[in-house]
């Protein structure tokens, strides 16, 4: 039998040798020992996979580019164009951070918490914790803490007396809210460590709750809610 | 590994974190491309575009598979789409170039590579597609082909031609056994 092609030899590596070529490369050892180089001609390849190499851009151009393409947002642009909605959503978001912030500073440093003397102090540095289950138990708490503060202070906003809120107006943000607590509920069974989808979910739970205090006081006697 | 909450943070834009998804992803990811395209260029010019890709796709990142493994997917596919794009991959089966598919002796030491990476860089596009994307990528046969727009077989063709180039390419690298090989096993024993 002539010598095995160099295509078939380089075939061998994954398909299995006919009896006749099998025979051939237990005899000929030049045809051997070439299935041999092949062999370690895929180990080095294989090698390579694992090889890794400086990028090929560098962070200026790609960020510009993707600026350009409207996928990477700078703070000042984002600020100019957002709605007096989104406007109003991100600086609520931002109160309710600042406050939880505080509480769970104050709550750490075994302060108690008295409303009056709330300042909106972000937390400096993170705390250490001795265990994960530390850790849990700390978050559990804190977002306990998280949700009575933003139901106290959403309990506390007095802008209704001035800007005409009615029945209507609550039974909007009631139904608004009821909207933001299903979707992030069910986000949370996706991602319940999420710390942005709790921080939502939290405080749409407690301006629900205010919401229905509020819309409760609005209503008439006779019409009072039984249950929220 | 990417946690979500960088990830989210990438999808709304955020600088940090698209820096820090292209600093963690980009040795690999740039180099599968670097291997696919060949010239640095225009591998340059490819990567970006295949960055743009994955952070354009992130909204769609459902997490079912490890962050890298979803970027690199993307990486080769849209490696591959410029590739085809700039007609250096065309849906025909390619072969390998004949002026450059044997070694003759004479200019055999001008035309052989140091390094694999080198070697793979003498194949013509499709065979090199094929050779990386199987050898060490690790893609089947059926993906290559669902990639490249070929058959399964066509595959498996050119990657043995593929293969048996590189063999006489990196000859001095895969030939004498004996003294890499004794060498190896002093340095176990």
């Amino acid at each position: 039998m002539l010598h095995i092609s160099p295509e078939r030899l380089a075939a061998l590596i994954d398909e299995t040798a006919t009896p006749d070529e099998a025979s051939h490369l237990a005899a000929c050892a030049t045809c051997a020992d070439e299935l041999s180089a092949h062999r370690r001609l895929i180990r080095l390849a294989l090698g390579e996979s694992a090889r890794e190499g400086a990028p090929l851009n560098d962070w200026a151009s790609l960020g510009a580019m993707l600026k350009s393409e409207g996928i990477m947002a700078s703070a000042p642009t984002v600020a100019t164009h957002l709605s007096h909605g989104q406007r109003a959503v991100r600086l609520a978001a931002g109160f309710a951070l600042v406050a939880g912030s505080a509480l769970v500073g104050r709550w750490s440093s075994g302060v108690s918490f008295t409303p009056r003397q709330q300042t909106a102090t972000p937390v400096a540095a993170a705390p250490a914790f001795a265990s994960p289950q530390d850790a849990m138990h700390i978050l559990t708490v804190a977002q306990q803490q998280y949700s009575d503060a933003a139901t106290y202070l959403a309990a506390q906003d007095t802008t209704s007396h001035f800007i005409g809120l009615n029945v209507n107006t609550y039974r909007a943000r009631r139904s608004a809210l009821d909207n933001i607590v299903a979707s992030t509920r069910a986000a949370l069974y996706q991602a319940p460590q999420d710390p942005v989808l709790n921080q939502y979910y939290l405080s749409a739970i407690a301006a629900r709750e205010a919401t229905l205090r509020q819309y409760q006081a609005a209503l008439p006697a006779k019409q009072a809610l039984e249950r929220y | 590994m990417a946690d979500q909450l960088t990830i989210r943070r990438a999808i709304h834009g955020d600088e940090a974190a698209l820096r820090a998804l292209w600093a963690q992803y980009a040795p690999r990811i740039d180099a599968v491309v670097r291997r696919l395209v060949g010239d640095p260029d225009q591998a340059a010019d490819i990567a970006q575009e295949v960055w743009i890709q994955i952070f354009r796709a992130l909204p769609s990142y459902r997490g079912d598979s490890q962050f890298g493994t979803w970027a690199h997917r993307i990486a080769v596919n849209r490696t591959l789409n410029a590739l085809r794009s700039l007609r250096r991959i065309g849906k025909a089966e390619v072969g390998i170039e004949e002026e450059t598919a044997s070694v003759d002796h004479e200019g055999e030491r001008l035309l052989l590579a140091q390094t694999i990476d080198e070697a793979v860089q003498k194949l013509s596009p499709g065979a090199r597609a094929v050779f990386v994307l199987h050898d060490v990528e690790g893609y089947t046969h059926e993906e290559i082909a669902a990639e490249l727009g070929i058959t399964a077989g066509g595959s498996k063709s050119q990657l043995f031609n593929a293969r048996a180039k590189l063999r006489t390419l990196l000859k001095y690298l895969v030939d004498a056994p004996m003294t890499q090989e004794l060498s190896h096993v002093a340095h176990l024993s």
